[in-house]
């Protein structure tokens, strides 16, 4: 089985993203981190492999920063990584990106199965992954929380509203999964230092030829970027016992209007 | 281009959910301010129960496509019957409630219509040309940004929980029953669903009153001090969990609040021994007012909090039971 997991590199500390005067984000002091559910995603692919035979492609898009992520991605079991990077990717939203990512899908070609995170923990909705099965026409399954796979079919669980489905998809499909599908592995120091000496195939719009890209051809205008005023601390209840602590607490409660 | 708001109507059992009534109500109040008005979009094997509620909660039109085509939610077939209506029609938005459901197939029917689309909107206003503008709170709860989608219609879903449906209106919608062409096999088949054992409890989105528990509840026990603290509150309290007590499988993993899982904006959010992890405040910052219950004065909760309370949670829980259920009389 051939998969391509699609892994996005994410800052490490949100709060530490800064907010430019043209409504840019400077992520410099952040950090980068493999988004945590991709790791989930990856592990998925590397066990359906070790089970049914293949080979994982991790396929990531942003700046040059991401081959730190590919190599982390190796070291847990990925065979081959490519990264894609542009200055005129700059600026993408989920719509500019996934047709980046789905020109890369077409460019590398003959996979059996595309598997994602759910969402991405820097503030994605999981937007990308199903724009992506929609532009290659394949069919996706969001949200997975176990996964068993077969040569040519997956069953997944899914938590829907109000309940759990089991589906069966066919492949070629694309499938996100959340944290709850699987416990992912941990890099050994043997891995890691062979994952230091793996090289990346590297694309860019030159092969990949997408007619609009970034900024431009994004599916959402930002009008306003603004810093949300700091929650403000609120106040001690206290009390000599617990019955009085209670009671001051539903007198607050009273007061502001919830009880 | 018509001005007419959609709103994505979702059911099961011929039950509209709330979380998109809440939606049709926002949107019908958005509507009266623009001179547009509120079109509910059913798709259900059978629609008219699902219309009449969809009218009842602020829709002055439903569209239905119906048949047994339509049994199960399948992405492809939903996405065929919306992007079919929308070329039709051309709606100046169509919105969703940001359900596992809205999250699945709204990206899907913009990218089919070849456009962008808001996710996970806390917010929807009307700016001056007309369009509908959504605030989104992005980055873990670190970013604000208002933003509009490029192309017609405004596609987004919209963050549950933070919208409660209105009371019914009385009036009737004018029902029409479309003509789409019948959805090809999509490639998913639904083996089984299960429903929530949490039967006649109110869903953690809807809640009024969430109370929840994290780690230092100890067990599946734990939180038996919490369901009786909810049920002072009466039925519109719910009970959630952070991740590690939802991973510890003390609640199901539904019931947990946070980025990797519910998202909830009610009136009074108690948290019981949560610490108050940036990926747990991420789900519940939307609150209106923020009670905390830790032993440590110096969780981090306590920042968020606008009551808090240093003290053990098995003493204050069962005491504050008491004393609402002694105010509710
Ligand atoms: C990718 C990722 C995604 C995540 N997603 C989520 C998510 O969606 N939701 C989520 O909740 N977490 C999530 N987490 C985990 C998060 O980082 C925290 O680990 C978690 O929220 C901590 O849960 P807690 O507050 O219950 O436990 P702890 O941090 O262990 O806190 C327990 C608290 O209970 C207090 N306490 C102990 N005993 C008592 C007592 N008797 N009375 C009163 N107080 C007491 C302690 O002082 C402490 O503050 C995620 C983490 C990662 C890396
Ligand atoms: N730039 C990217 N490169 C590769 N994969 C991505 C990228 N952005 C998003 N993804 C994938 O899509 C998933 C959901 O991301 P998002 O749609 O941003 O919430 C992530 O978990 C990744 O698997």
């Amino acid at each position: 089985m051939k998969i391509l997991v699609l892994v996005k590199q994410v800052p490490t500390d949100l709060g530490a993203v800064k907010l430019n005067e043209d409504h840019t984000l400077d992520r410099t002091a952040a950090g980068v981190q493999l988004n945590p559910v991709d790791k989930n995603a990856l592990e998925a692919a590397v066990q359906l492999t070790e089970q049914l035979g293949g080979e994982v492609t991790v396929l990531s898009m942003g700046p040059a920063t991401v081959k730190a992520t590919l190599k982390e991605c190796v070291a847990v079991g990925a065979h081959r990584g490519v990264a894609i990077t542009d200055e005129a990717f700059a600026g993408s939203d989920a719509w500019a990106t996934a047709r980046v990512l789905a020109a890369a899908v077409r460019h590398l070609g003959g996979f059996d199965l595309v598997l994602a995170g759910k969402q991405s923990f820097d503030g994605g909705t999981g937007e990308v992954p199903v724009m992506v099965a929609e532009l290659l026409d394949l069919p996706q399954v969001t949200g997975v929380t176990a996964l068993e796979g077969a040569a040519d079919a997956l069953v997944c669980t899914q938590v829907l509203d109000g309940g759990q489905a089991k589906v069966q998809v066919a492949l070629p499909a694309v499938v996100t999964v959340d944290e709850y599908v699987n416990t992912p592995r941990y890099p050994s120091v043997k891995s890691k230092l062979a994952a230091n000496k793996a090289s990346f195939d590297q694309l860019t719009n030159a092969e990949l030829a997408v007619p609009e890209v970034g900024l431009a051809a994004s599916g959402t205008t930002i009008l306003s970027a603004t810093r949300p005023p700091a929650r403000q601390p609120g106040a001690r209840v206290e009390g000599d016992t617990p019955a009085q602590v209670a009671e001051n607490l539903v007198a607050a409660l009273v007061a502001a209007h919830v009880l | 281009m018509s001005t007419d708001i959609w709103v994505v109507v979702d059911s099961r059992d011929g039950i509209a959910s709330d979380a998109s009534l809440a939606i049709v109500t926002e949107a019908a109040t958005l509507a009266a301010s623009c001179g547009g008005s509120v079109v509910a979009v059913v798709v259900a094997p059978d629609g008219a129960q699902v219309a009449a509620q969809a009218g009842e909660h602020g829709a002055s039109t439903v569209r239905v496509v119906q048949g047994e085509a339509y049994a199960q939610y399948s992405t492809q077939a939903w996405t065929a019957a919306l992007a079919d209506l929308v070329r039709t029609h051309q709606p100046a938005a169509v919105l969703f409630a940001g359900t596992a459901i809205g999250a699945d197939l709204a990206p899907r029917l913009a990218a089919r219509l070849g456009i962008g689309l808001v996710s996970d909107a806390t917010a929807l206003s009307v700016a001056a040309d007309g369009r509908i503008t959504f605030t989104k709170n992005t980055l873990g709860g670190n970013l604000l940004t208002e933003c509009v989608v490029a192309a017609t219609p405004q596609i987004g879903t919209v963050r549950t929980g933070l919208y409660k449906k209105g009371a019914p209106t009385g009036v009737a919608p004018q029902v029409v029953v479309e003509d789409v062409p019948a959805p090809a096999p999509g490639g998913v088949q639904v083996l089984s669903f299960t429903p929530d054992s949490s039967d006649g409890e109110i869903a953690l989105e809807d809640a009024d009153v969430v109370i929840s528990g994290g780690r230092a509840m100890g067990g599946a026990e734990g939180f038996d001090a919490l369901r009786a603290l909810a049920a002072a509150f009466g039925p519109g309290a719910a009970v959630g969990a952070s991740r590690p007590a939802a991973d510890a499988g003390w609640l199901p993993t539904s019931q947990e609040i946070g980025i990797s899982g519910k998202t909830v904006s009610p009136d009074l959010y108690v948290a019981c021994g949560i610490s108050g992890a940036s990926q747990h405040l991420a789900g519940m910052s939307g609150s209106k007012l923020v009670v905390a219950i830790n032993s440590d004065p110096q969780a981090p909760i306590f920042e968020v909090a606008d009551l808090g309370v240093v003290g053990d949670l098995f003493e204050i829980v069962p005491a504050l039971a008491d004393a609402v259920a002694r105010h509710r009389g």
